[in-house]
């Protein structure tokens, strides 16, 4: 079944086109890669998906619902959550609020109850808590819930910015370059990890530079080349497709003419 | 009428538009509010009528005058930051504490004028005399055409060294990432201690000519200054240097305006109200560049 | 020796924060128990003024500590306060109960638009926004002579009463005054330690974060402006009465600037140091009283050293209630450990 549909998704800055034309298509269950060189326009996407830029023409449809002009509480609300590429963790709250933060959209609390600090109320915020806890013990980050998120490891703080993105209880989660920065076998274990996610019951966009990983993990990728769109499909179509190992490698002609010379 | 509040209104404007290029050299250097900033443009006003009091009342008086109270202006503001401002920063204080610590600043300087001087108003003679000419209905001081031409002399000078220089490449550098910068070899503190240094002497120099020009001295000047060149530099887009000077005169003529044609006592209401609605509308003023910030 | 110092004084804080609770109260007891030693009308006043100052602090210390927008026109919402209690007092002849609410209400419609209109704006964009609009309204004060009084301010504002009872005593308005301020402390506390809490702190540490979690932020600043100018109001309506005496010179961008300093000074964003902050520079200019002429340069230097001293504040480090759980777990970690050694030497 298709949730997210995305077509022709264009968008500018000034004179230039960041995304020209782009199309995909999400179903449930599915992890969904986007690959492409540096500046290809992955995270903007991923930008207009959320709410942050508004596309410049095209349509965005997350079950029939047009996200165009939506703003990003919205549609986390609605039921697509992401994590950054920069990481952006809230720095002056611990581990655990910070995934009790994105709670948020799944609780409301009359502000009565918040004056009186009613039973209810106590009830609701230990929910949210053990809640956060379980997704902490997920990612392995238990032990460390009383910290500051800066005194993490970089590893670790992707972690938490997936649990982070997990506790807003999304349909599709987004993950932007979860491997980036990572070792041989922390990314294994995050490939391993992101497929856990999938189990769970939500499905998952994601972008990539580790090759390896998405290949291993997505059920089929998109590549993107300057904004474009240059191939989609399966791992194994893409792989062999002449547009991407261009776009990664450059032309065997001038690759062999450079060498030579 | 018109024409002539037109150039009273610029005369005001150019003192706040020397006085906001200081101020928006240090903001753009360093992200920070610098309150004591105003305080500089009456402590230079006043210390050249002392030294004028010592030396003679003469232009030799004057000249020298003004250059002893910019390089006393200078090195006070130059040591504000090596003591206080410089300490803060490197003990990683947030910048709301470096702003309180220059009202701090300000507090002091302001007050100790007024413990020094006494707050009755004083004179400033005005050693020139060149008289005044005629452009159409409007009368135009000789003095509003000098403190104009020294305005426009300074932007450009300011400006020049910024974009061409070593030194200006350095503050440049430190602007978009200060540590970045000291790894590069860029000396941080120094440059910035500099910058001080000129932003203070700069606005000391306008104290002066703009005293001089109203041929008076009052214990107020700084804070009615203040918050006036506050408002230019956001309204001209801040961190711009034409954009000090455009929000100055905006704001200048805006003030000659609303005084002469509605009323006097919403003066400083009106100049604030449209800084607030063009904030509003466009926030980076009228000169800045919108910036994009990555996600 | 230095490490020493800077050890014991970790320590004070752990204790104090893991026995904030008691602290509170305690500090509760003490400023209930005052007046008994402290019986002059001068040094009851001196307290009163202590007390509406924190409230004001504490209401810009949600604005600025824990939301993250600094702003230089708390005094204007003081003012309106103010002015709404003076007018309603004098020419209505309405007592306390009316018009305290009525400032916080007046006080919150006006920020609740310049919100709508600005909030928006980057934040130091708002600093100069909220400042424009103290000056605004103060010279909205200053010439509206029909309504406000003009320079000379409103005179004679009723007494403070409350159904029948006269509390202008001396005592009585301490105790009013302090009253209101565990009102506005315990308000704002509960706020801050439910979902609404987390949401503001959010949103101080990274907004495009917080919005991409679900937080509304342009609503929540809204909410946290108009609320924290509420309180500014109800300090400034009480304040009307209390002096019984308004003028525009009280509520001027020069006061926001001290405002802001009791909460810097006291650490932003920790509530028992803006109070700590609140009481010192009220104190302050009390103290320096003798040294009339020197007295501001004193009171800038002062300001000057304390933030070369302590760049964060007095206690803007700590966040007790960070604290607090760090002890416990640590404790609970040491107990976990020493278990299964029992278990082997068992």
């Amino acid at each position: 079944m298709k949730i997210l549909d995305i077509s022709h998704l264009t968008i500018r800055f000034g004179g230039l086109t960041a995304v020209n034309d782009f199309d995909m298509s999400v179903s449930k269950g599915e992890i969904v890669g986007i690959i492409g060189p540096n500046g290809a326009g992955k995270t903007t996407v991923f930008n207009m998906l959320t709410g942050i830029y508004t596309p410049t023409s095209g349509t965005i449809h997350y079950r029939d619902i047009l996200l165009n002009n939506r703003q990003p509480h919205e549609i986390a609300k609605m039921g697509i959550c992401r994590t950054f590429q920069n990481i952006r963790l809230f720095d002056k709250m611990t581990v655990i609020e910070n995934v009790m933060v994105a709670s948020h959209t799944r609780t409301a609390e009359r502000f009565i109850n918040i004056l009186t600090r009613s039973k209810k109320m106590r009830k609701t915020e230990a929910a949210v808590e053990s809640n956060a806890m379980t997704l902490l013990e997920l990612v392995g980050l238990a032990d460390y819930r009383y910290e500051y998120a800066p005194s993490l490891p970089y590893g670790l703080q992707r972690k938490l910015e997936i649990a982070r993105a997990m506790a807003a209880e999304p349909e599709i989660i987004l993950l932007d370059e979860p491997a980036a920065g990572m070792n041989d076998r922390e990314t294994s274990e995050m490939a391993k990890f992101i497929l856990e996610i999938r189990d769970m019951g939500f499905t998952v966009v994601l972008i990539e530079h580790d090759m390896r990983l998405v290949m291993g993990i997505c059920d089929r990728v998109y590549v993107l080349n300057f904004g474009s769109l240059i191939a989609e499909g399966c791992c194994e179509d893409v792989k062999t497709n002449p547009a991407v190992i261009e776009a990664y490698l450059g032309k065997e002609v001038q690759l062999n003419a450079s060498t030579r010379s | 009428m018109l024409f002539q509040q037109l150039i009273n209104g610029l005369t005001i404007g150019t003192a706040y538009a020397l006085v906001t290029i200081g101020f928006t050299m240090i903001y753009g250097v360093l992200e920070l509010t610098n309150f004591a900033h105003s305080s500089y443009y009456m402590l230079g006003a006043y210390l050249c009528v002392s030294f004028m009091n010592l030396i003679g009342l003469d232009v030799l008086g004057f000249l020298l005058g003004t250059i002893g109270a910019i390089l006393v202006c200078g090195t006070i503001s130059a040591l504000t930051d090596k003591l206080a401002l410089g300490v803060i920063r490197k003990r990683g204080g947030a910048a709301i504490s470096a702003l309180l610590c220059t009202i701090g600043i300000q507090t002091v300087i302001n007050n100790a004028i007024i413990l020094g001087y006494g707050s009755e108003t004083r004179q400033f003679i005005n050693v020139f005399n060149l008289g005044r000419f005629k452009i159409g209905p409007a009368t135009v001081s000789w003095m509003q055409v000098i403190i104009a031409t020294v305005a426009i002399l300074i932007m450009l000078l300011l400006t020049f060294i910024i974009r061409r220089t070593k030194f200006g490449a350095g503050m440049r550098a430190i602007s978009q990432n200060q540590r970045a910068a000291q790894m590069m070899g860029v000396k941080v503190n120094k440059i910035i201690q500099w910058t001080f240094f000129i932003s203070a002497s700069v606005s000391a120099l306008s104290g002066v000519l703009i005293g001089m020009y109203y041929r008076t001295l009052e214990v107020n000047m700084a804070t009615v200054v203040g918050s006036k060149a506050f408002a230019a530099a956001l309204l001209g887009g801040i961190g711009e240097l034409p954009g000090a000077v455009i929000g100055g005169f905006v704001i200048g003529v805006l003030e000659s305006f609303v005084a002469g044609y509605v009323s006097s006592g919403y003066r400083d209401a009106i100049a604030f109200a449209v800084l607030i609605v063009v904030l509003v509308v466009r926030p980076q003023g009228i000169l800045g560049k919108k910036i994009h910030h990555k996600v | 020796m230095k490490k020493l110092f800077s050890k014991s004084i970790k320590r004070i804080i752990e204790k104090w924060a893991v026995n904030e609770w008691k602290v509170a109260f305690s500090c509760l007891i003490i400023a209930l128990a005052l007046p008994i030693v402290l019986n002059t009308r001068y040094l009851l006043s001196v307290m009163t003024i202590c007390c509406v100052n924190s409230i004001l602090a504490v209401s810009l210390n949600m604005l600025t500590g824990y939301l993250g927008i600094t702003s230089l026109g708390h005094a204007a919402f003081y003012g309106l306060g103010a002015y709404t209690a003076a007018i309603l007092g004098t020419r209505f002849e309405l007592n306390i109960i009316v018009t305290l609410p009525a400032g916080m209400i007046i006080a919150g419609i006006a920020a609740f638009l310049l919100g709508l209109a600005a909030i928006r704006a980057p934040s130091r964009h708002l600093a100069i926004i909220t400042l424009g609009f103290c000056e605004i309204v103060k010279i909205v004060e200053l010439n509206w002579f029909s309504f406000t009084g003009g320079a000379n301010g409103i005179h004679s504002v009723p007494r403070i009463s409350l159904l029948g009872w006269d509390l202008s005593g001396k005592y009585a308005k301490y105790y009013l005054a302090l009253f209101l301020l565990i009102l506005t402390i315990s308000t704002i506390s509960l706020i801050m330690h439910s979902k609404i809490g987390r949401a503001i702190y959010s949103i101080r540490d990274n907004e495009i974060a917080a919005e991409s979690m679900g937080v509304n932020v342009f609503s929540y600043k809204l909410f946290v402006f108009t609320f924290s100018a509420m309180f500014a109001g109800l300090a400034g309506a009480f304040y009307a009465h209390h002096f019984s005496y308004v003028s525009p010179l009280s509520f001027t961008f020069e006061q926001s600037i001290v405002l802001l300093s009791m909460v810097i000074l006291g650490g932003i964003g920790s509530m028992p140091g803006t109070i700590i902050g609140a009481i010192i520079l009220s104190l302050l200019p009390e103290l320096l009283r003798d040294f009339t002429t020197w007295r501001q340069v004193i009171y800038g230097a002062i300001i000057v050293i304390l933030m070369v001293a302590r760049p964060s504040g007095m206690l803007g480090k700590y966040n007790f209630k960070h604290i607090r759980q760090q002890v416990k777990y640590s404790k609970l970690l040491t107990k976990n450990e020493n278990k299964p050694l029992e278990k082997m030497t068992g």
